[in-house]
């Protein structure tokens, strides 16, 4: 069985009009049924998360006892001085075991321009903690420019839609420190087998989109994709390993 | 981990009997990048899928009939395995009701609707079609995505109509409550959860609600892959018996209840 770690997943967070909170051991619980071993996790639904410093030491905590569930806290530039700065953002993450950095431009009013991320930006390329980025937060042409801007730090991105390939397979030939989630929402019909064909299985990651979504379908897309094992393994779990291992303490 | 859960985790055939009530062929404005049938039926293969039924992308706009010959094609390449929805773009009456017509005679199983045309589902176009179908008990696949002018056509029609099968597709992409309601009201009306994401929770929701009698999967391939709307309905809180209803169950009867 190809062995799992999501890069898309989490809990304890909710949305507008949402009474349920989804909480650990409903996450543990849901990787205990389709057999995911590891997952990065951030506090989803993340739209009434709006104190990050609270959201990260809740996120912290929940993370603490476990080695199933790695963290992926918030960061923004600590432009304003209302944060704490980023090189404790950054310290922070290290001594809790993050697996990556989540930054949400449009939700935290941040932009991803030299004059206002330098600083946070020049750490997580220092310390080679992935950048966690979600569609809905960075159009795809500014998260190109972003990537490129920092070539030997990875770059992760999620919540991709299945109507994308025309630019998927230029965007990862092109710049070989993004990795793409398959996460829910990216579907398309052969569309894992192209990628594979055409850019290889190496930038690719599993994601399940949990809470939010069955995770069974992300499974199921991968396990009967019709490329070969090793490829399965590595957007299984393999590539996400790599990614965790490179991190600088 | 249940069997079922074992086997889709493993990639294994599912070994239970499916049928696809949603699918597509052909080319679409965005990259797809497998377009040929033979990849429809190899995925089917895979999970041990009997049927898909399709229309062509076509079915959106004015080349519908070029449509409606491709996936002819592809009953021929396929029998059995692929079944077809006649496509409709409704120029005239009586070019809708040759339409029909000659499609049914081809072996067409039942109709696919979309309003990406921007003409309502009650265009006085497409009597003729509604009229043949409900004399032939034959299922209508709707493109809805929760709008309310959706819900009062669909409406109009399923109350005039009342032998239709009337497939809501994309049921519960938003608005399930309104979804559940609907199909309460309306017996004839069944919900097709094809989505690309899959919501957790929404079959469960569904199935108290209006029971899993009236629910039914589809894929959306070539848009989406087979397996992962597959997995929706594998993953799901709900019993082997109410998951074999949704994904054969109730499309088999919507089949056999068509009269040729
Ligand atoms: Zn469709």
């Amino acid at each position: 069985m190809i062995p799992l770690f999501d890069v898309q997943n989490g809990f304890a967070g909710t949305t507008k009009g949402e009474i349920t909170v989804t909480r650990r051991e409903n996450c543990l619980r849901q990787m205990d049924k389709c057999q995911i071993e590891k997952s990065l996790v951030r506090i989803v639904p993340d739209k009434l998360e709006l104190d990050i410093v609270y959201s990260n030491l809740k996120l912290y905590e929940n993370c603490a006892h476990t080695d199933r569930l790695v963290p992926c806290p918030i960061m923004v530039p600590n432009t304003a001085n209302d944060i704490g700065t980023e090189e404790h953002q950054v310290e922070q993450a290290l001594e809790n075991g993050a697996g990556a950095a989540c930054l949400r431009f449009a939700t935290d009013h941040w932009l991803p321009e030299e004059w206002v991320d330098k600083k946070l930006l020049d750490l997580l390329n220092h310390y080679q903690l992935p950048a966690f980025i979600q569609s809905t937060n960075l159009p795809l042409e500014k998260f190109a420019e972003l990537a490129a801007r920092f070539p030997d730090l990875a770059f992760i991105y999620a919540n991709a839609g299945y109507r994308d390939q025309r630019l998927f397979i230029p965007l990862l030939k092109n710049f070989k420190n993004i990795y793409l989630s398959l996460g829910t929402r990216y579907t398309v019909h052969g569309g894992i087998e192209q990628l594979v064909t055409l850019v290889g299985p190496q930038q690719l990651l599993f994601g399940s989109g949990l809470p939010s979504s069955e995770p069974m379908s992300a499974i199921m897309q991968l396990v009967y994709s019709e490329i070969d094992e090793e490829s399965k393994r590595l957007i299984g779990a393999g590539n996400l390993n790599n990614l965790i291992k490179r991190i600088r303490s | 981990m249940n069997a079922l859960l074992q086997k889709a985790r493993e990639g294994n055939p599912l070994g239970i009997d499916m049928i696809d009530i949603h699918g597509h062929i052909g080319r679409y404005a965005f990259a797809i990048p497998t377009l040929n049938v033979k990849s429809i039926v190899d995925s089917m293969n895979k999970l041990g899928i009997q049927k898909t039924i399709c229309s062509h992308m076509h079915c959106m706009g004015q080349n519908a009939e070029n449509g409606n010959e491709e996936v002819y094609k592809a009953i021929q390449a396929y029998p059995g395995r692929i079944e077809g929805y006649i496509s409709i773009y409704p120029f005239s009456r009586e070019h809708v009701e040759i339409v029909v017509k000659k499609w049914l005679k081809a072996g067409f199983v039942g109709i696919k609707l979309h309003n990406a045309n921007g003409l309502p589902y009650t265009h006085p176009h497409l009597e003729p079609a509604y009229k043949i179908a409900n004399q032939r008990y034959l299922p209508i696949l709707f493109h809805t995505w929760g709008d309310e002018k959706e819900f009062e056509e669909i409406e109009e029609i399923s109350s005039s109509y009342q032998n239709l099968s009337i497939l809501m597709a994309h049921s519960g992409a938003c608005k399930k409550e309104k979804y559940a309601e609907f199909a309460l009201k309306h017996q004839n009306v069944y919900l097709d959860v094809t989505f690309s994401s899959a919501p957790a929770g929404l079959l469960e929701y569904f199935t108290e609600r209006i029971g899993a009698q009236r629910i039914v999967w589809g894929s959306d391939v070539y848009f989406l892959n087979q397996a992962q709307q597959l997995g929706k309905v594998v993953g799901c809180n709900l019993s082997q018996q109410e998951k074999s209803l949704i994904l054969y169950n109730n499309a088999r009867q919507l089949l056999d209840r068509i009269q040729r």
